[in-house]
């Protein structure tokens, strides 16, 4: 009887310390995805911004050069499809088709040199360069957070816990190769 | 899923390779608002870079720190400036710092501003401000003067004051509509003053009282330094605030 009731106490602590630790763990990982959330808002508010930015851009660009349809034509499409994707994959991928057509549609202003002396449009050029920075910068945290996040659910014990909780590592948002380079306004 | 999975190692290996380099390109220790680590700063702009800086502090609650360094070498000067901005932390809670940074051998100036005051200073006006003030000054190599007059620009934007751009570089055609003017009464008056000679003169007694008053242009006096009071540097200087910014402003090569 006596014997019993120490296993019971032994057991019982056992229990509450395990349980103890499940929520500490739980958490832990509670914040840690909280910060991924949080990180990718800001990126996503960057590309709000940056998506914000670019009918204006447009416009000025049309005022000199308003035969270059098709590079207008593909900087509204990836716009539109950017502001449609719901899931940060599909955000990264139609972003990445946005930097290639804005690419053109900067180079394009390179043989309208009315174009480039033109103070809206270097204005409009900074606010695109600036968000395109802010962009790198957020996600270059976003990634931290992502990188924190994959390698806390991989480690031992916590991984085992994790899979229990069907909880999956998280993908990094890499910059599209031709991304690297923020528009420069050169003089 | 093997793929993926091998994808997702490489990209942890390179993303930790890439921090373990952010944290390897080590950033100087701020000395001051005003830290001229390449040494092309001369007196007087420090001076007032450094008043301007400590009354923007007291007036607005805004940090600026100047910043000019040889090179920004293993990054490129905007990623530094990021970096640096985040490493010292400027502007005080509401993350109003601004960060004016010089790097000689780039030939770069870059502007950053803390999320505080990105509503104020939108990227656009930071670049106008790069463009008219800073430089005209930086392509004669005149560091010194670029940054103040850039400083200068900001903090009248921080005030409240709306900063002048200036507007498309048009061809101004005023001058020569007031030149047609002044050429057409000189014409007049000498007209006037020709003909009477042929007559008896009977006419002739007012022309010599005629002058003809042209009004020069009326340029301003010697630009003072703005209005700010004598306050003297206080010597201390006890860090920033804790700010951050996100990468924002605008930069130029020159």
């Amino acid at each position: 009887m006596k014997k019993g009731t120490l296993v019971l106490i032994i057991i019982a602590i056992i229990v509450v310390l395990i349980g103890a630790n499940f929520i500490s763990r739980y958490n832990r990982l509670v914040e840690l995805d909280e910060t991924v959330e949080a990180r990718w808002a800001q990126v996503e508010n960057q590309l709000q911004r940056r998506a914000d930015l670019i009918p204006n851009l447009v416009e000025t660009v049309k005022g000199y050069a308003s035969h270059e349809q098709q590079v207008f034509a593909d900087v509204a499409d990836a716009r539109s499809r950017l502001l449609a994707a719901r899931t940060p994959e599909d955000q990264m991928e139609a972003n990445a088709s946005l930097d290639s057509a804005l690419g053109r549609l900067l180079a394009i202003s390179e043989a309208y040199p009315e174009l480039k002396a033109d103070t809206s449009f270097i204005r409009l050029q900074d606010e695109l360069a600036g968000t395109e920075n802010r962009i790198a910068t957020e996600r270059m945290r976003f990634n931290e957070s992502v990188q924190t996040w994959n390698t806390t659910i991989r480690r031992f014990p916590m991984n085992i816990f994790a899979s229990v909780m069907g909880m999956e590592a998280r993908s990094f948002f890499e910059a599209s190769p031709g991304a690297q380079q923020v528009p420069q306004v050169n003089f | 899923m093997n793929r993926s999975r091998k994808a997702l190692w490489l990209c942890t290996v390179l993303i930790v390779l890439a921090l373990a380099c952010s944290v390897w390109a080590a950033y100087p220790k701020p000395q001051g608002y005003v830290n001229d680590f390449a040494n092309v700063l001369d007196r007087k702009s420090q001076s007032e870079l450094q008043i301007l800086a400590e009354q923007l502090r007291k007036d607005q609650g805004v940090e600026l720190a100047v910043v000019t360094v040889t090179s920004t070498d293993p990054m490129d000067p905007k990623e530094y400036t990021t970096g640096l901005f985040n490493e010292w932390k400027i502007g005080g809670q509401e993350d109003s710092g601004l960060l004016m940074l010089l790097a000689v051998v780039e030939g770069a100036i870059e502007v950053e501003p803390g999320y505080g005051l990105e509503g104020v200073l939108p990227d656009g006006l930071i670049g106008a401000v790069i463009d008219q003030e800073g430089l005209p000054h930086f392509k004669d190599g005149d560091y010194g003067a670029g940054l103040t007059a850039m400083a200068k620009a900001y903090a009248r934007i921080l005030a409240g004051e709306k900063f002048e751009m200036a507007e498309e570089k048009k061809e101004d055609y005023g001058w020569l509509f007031s030149f047609f003017i002044f050429l057409l009464i000189v014409l007049m008056l000498r007209r006037g003053r020709r003909y009477p000679p042929s007559g008896s003169g009977g006419s002739g007694g007012g022309s010599g009282r005629r002058t003809i008053f042209v009004p020069g242009p009326t340029f301003g006096g010697p630009r003072t330094g703005g209005g700010f009071g004598g306050s003297r540097p206080s010597g201390g200087f006890g860090g920033f605030g804790g700010g951050r910014s996100g990468g924002g402003g605008a930069g130029r090569r020159f």
